[in-house]
């Protein structure tokens, strides 16, 4: 039971983690996508599979506002925003109740997703149905430790023992933390983020959360888990109606850069470009962490200050983040070719600390993006013998300009 | 003096945010390019000529000069009446997310006008100077968005955008009677679908105004001298003009200006 400030700040700031999980892993998915006609799908299934994306993606955008809700909670109570979290792949009971891997676009990870938001009481899902030759090791692995969902928890369940905390503990003493240091921005996606001024709003908040992801027991359209469970059995007719069909790009399960000691065995990236790429991104989304990590820290920054971040963070997102992703999911993870693509393994290579000196903050943000900027235009000649990495030059001159619209708030001071 | 009034639509099969600037179907964003339909590609074509996809019961894509004033008078047999006009060299909004500027106010990047006749051309860049040429291009975005409903309805003759729209909605799904294809039916179910929601008609109502002193490198094709005074190219030509009015169904909208040419004097 939860009934001190540490424990309720302890599951916050695991929900902070699972929730910054759970979207990692749906944009992985979405992010796998198959896009072109020439990677063998008609012109029906290629809006079939943007539509599939877009809404995993929309998914995965409430679970940023879920994220931002529970650093507001944190808030709240006197504790810090948690941004960091262990590195992919987590076998279930390492770190979480789940199973954390990334994974493409196919039956066995949507079956995950939809354990993942499964609300109490609902019946488990049927366990992926067919291994597909493509879909390789990277299925084998996923079913070797799928979670059972009559045993194990699932979200909606963290945050009953979370309501529980706030019911528990003195409503007089566990509102601390200073009211203005909340998050109230919709960041363009018309979202609804809560204040949270007491039991009440917490209570709220909570409920917003675990209503947009499980819906309510008579009312479950439009939660994750029935948007999860109609994607699934779309996809599961679509392959029946076309055997060929595959939504996903031949994408190797938690593709990473190098061995992590908080983490397991992910998809090495043995191609040197591949690999370079792949660092380059981890390197941009580390780099969007601390942004948001600067933001929510409430450190002495400006209002002017911290909606610079917001947006650079929100466009880094759009113009330099997604790109990426999608790159490296054209790239070949190993240098014959022939072992599947890579993808986005957002990979943190190091903590996420924030200098304690507001100007050295800049100085460390400047010399990230100058070297980010160096290495995509390093890599962007590069593309005659990879296509997807003509993108290469704007993400550059979107990373350049991103640091100057930084540089121009924060010289200022 | 001359002065060109023109008008027209153009069209720009652009992906908007929070889609990045270069996605070529439209996943997140409201724009997208449906099955059987080429990629977006967001470059401003202001001739359906010059490679512009245009969808079935949509206003033709033609910007024209609609009216010459010679030194303050109206000229109507002028060889420049109904003369094409044109932006070179494939330009795109260019607000890469927010980065480079704001919803609404993206920069035309590059920004080369022509206006060509019968016997007639001429071209004109915007000053190769660092505000014209440079992200953010300062001197190339627009200067403000503008809530001019009524100014839209006048130009572009439809006062009642949502009865427009209806009666397109009527007609593709006559269309889709007579259709059997998968793909077709596909196709014209989600342009109804776009057509009948409220994103339809959420930005007709708005104009982005420019304005720029195309001062850059000119080029005056008239072998024949049917314009009688050169124009002056070592004075700037100002162009300002409105681009809105737009349909996201016809990935389209209204440009409306004046483009002011100093002529060289005659002795």
């Amino acid at each position: 039971m939860i009934d001190t400030r540490e424990e309720l700040i302890n599951a916050l700031s695991e929900a902070a983690e699972l929730e910054h999980g759970l979207l990692v892993q749906y944009l992985f998915a979405a992010f796998s996508c198959k896009r072109r006609i020439d990677e063998g799908i008609t012109p029906v299934q290629q809006a079939m599979i943007v539509d599939w994306e877009r809404d995993i993606l929309q998914v995965a955008h409430q679970e940023m506002y879920h994220l931002a809700s529970v650093c507001n909670l944190l808030s709240a109570i006197g504790g810090a925003a948690q941004l960091a979290r262990p590195n992919f792949p987590q076998p279930m009971g390492a770190y979480y109740p789940f199973d954390f891997q990334l994974e493409r676009l196919n039956d066995s990870s949507l079956y995950r997703f939809i354990v993942f938001e499964l609300p109490e009481g609902e019946p488990p899902p049927p366990e992926p149905e067919d291994l597909d030759p493509e879909d390789g090791e990277g299925v084998m692995g996923v079913l070797g430790v799928a979670p059972d969902p009559l045993v194990y928890n699932h979200v909606g369940e963290l945050y009953a023992r979370i309501k529980e905390g706030f019911e528990n503990i003195p409503e007089a003493k566990l509102f601390i933390g200073p009211r203005p240091y909340q998050d109230v921005e919709d960041w363009g996606l018309r979202l609804r983020l809560h204040v949270v001024r007491d039991r009440a709003t917490a209570l709220r908040a909570i409920n917003d959360i675990v209503l947009e992801g499980e819906g309510s027991p008579n009312a479950r359209e439009g939660s994750h888990y029935d948007r999860f469970l109609k994607l699934r059995q779309a996809l599961r007719d679509e392959r029946h109606a076309d055997p060929r069909f595959r939504a996903s790009r031949p994408v190797v399960l938690t593709p990473q850069t190098r061995r992590h000691r908080d983490a397991g065995s992910g998809t090495l990236i043995e191609h040197p470009v591949t690999r370079d790429v792949a660092e380059l991104f981890n390197d941009v989304y580390s780099t969007m962490l601390l942004m948001l990590t600067q933001y929510y820290g409430y450190g002495g920054e400006t209002v002017a200050q911290r909606v610079a971040l917001r947006d650079g963070c929100r466009r880094l997102m759009s113009a330099v983040v997604r790109p990426l992703a999608e790159i490296l999911t054209e790239m070949p993870v190993a240098a014959e070719g022939a072992l599947g693509n890579a993808g986005p393994g957002f990979e943190i290579y190091s903590g996420l600390s924030l200098a304690p000196d507001k100007a050295n903050r800049w100085v460390f943000l400047e010399e990230r993006f100058t070297r980010e900027v160096e290495e995509a235009r390093r890599l962007a000649p590069q593309g005659a013998g990879h296509p997807p990495l003509v993108r290469l030059e704007r993400l550059a001159d979107a990373l350049q300009g991103t640091a100057a619209n930084l540089a121009a708030v924060f010289m200022q001071q | 003096m001359l002065h060109l009034r023109f008008s027209g639509w153009f069209q720009c099969r652009l992906a908007t945010d929070p889609d990045p600037a270069d996605e070529p179907r439209g996943v997140t964003g409201y724009m997208q390019a449906l099955p059987d339909e080429p990629d977006l590609d967001r470059v401003i074509r202001l001739q359906a000529a010059d490679g512009a996809y245009v969808r079935s019961h949509v206003p033709p894509v033609g910007v024209f000069v609609r009216e010459v004033h010679a030194n303050g008078k109206r000229v109507k047999g002028h060889p420049l009446n109904g003369a094409a006009v044109r932006l070179l060299g494939d330009p795109v909004f260019k607000g890469e997310n927010g980065i480079v500027a704001e919803d609404g106010k993206e920069p035309i990047v590059p920004f080369t006008v022509e206006i060509r006749a019968d016997k007639i051309v001429l071209t004109r860049r915007c000053p190769d100077a660092p505000e014209f040429t440079r992200s953010p291009y300062p001197g190339l975005q627009a200067t403000a968005i503008v809530i001019a409903p009524g100014q839209i309805a006048a130009a572009t003759g439809i006062f009642d955008i949502r009865g427009r729209l209806n009666e397109r909605v009527a007609r593709l799904r006559a269309d889709m009677d007579a259709e059997a294809g998968p793909t077709r039916r596909d196709n014209l179910e989600r342009r109804i679908r776009l057509l009948e929601s409220r994103a339809a008609t959420r930005f007709f109502g708005a104009m982005m105004p420019y304005f720029v002193p195309l001062g850059g490198e000119g080029k005056i094709e008239d072998s024949a001298g049917l314009l009688g005074k050169a124009p002056d190219l070592a004075l700037p030509w100002p162009i300002d003009f409105w681009m809105g009015a737009w349909d996201p169904d016809a990935a389209s909208g209204f440009m409306s200006g004046v483009l002011a040419i100093p002529q060289e004097d005659a002795a």
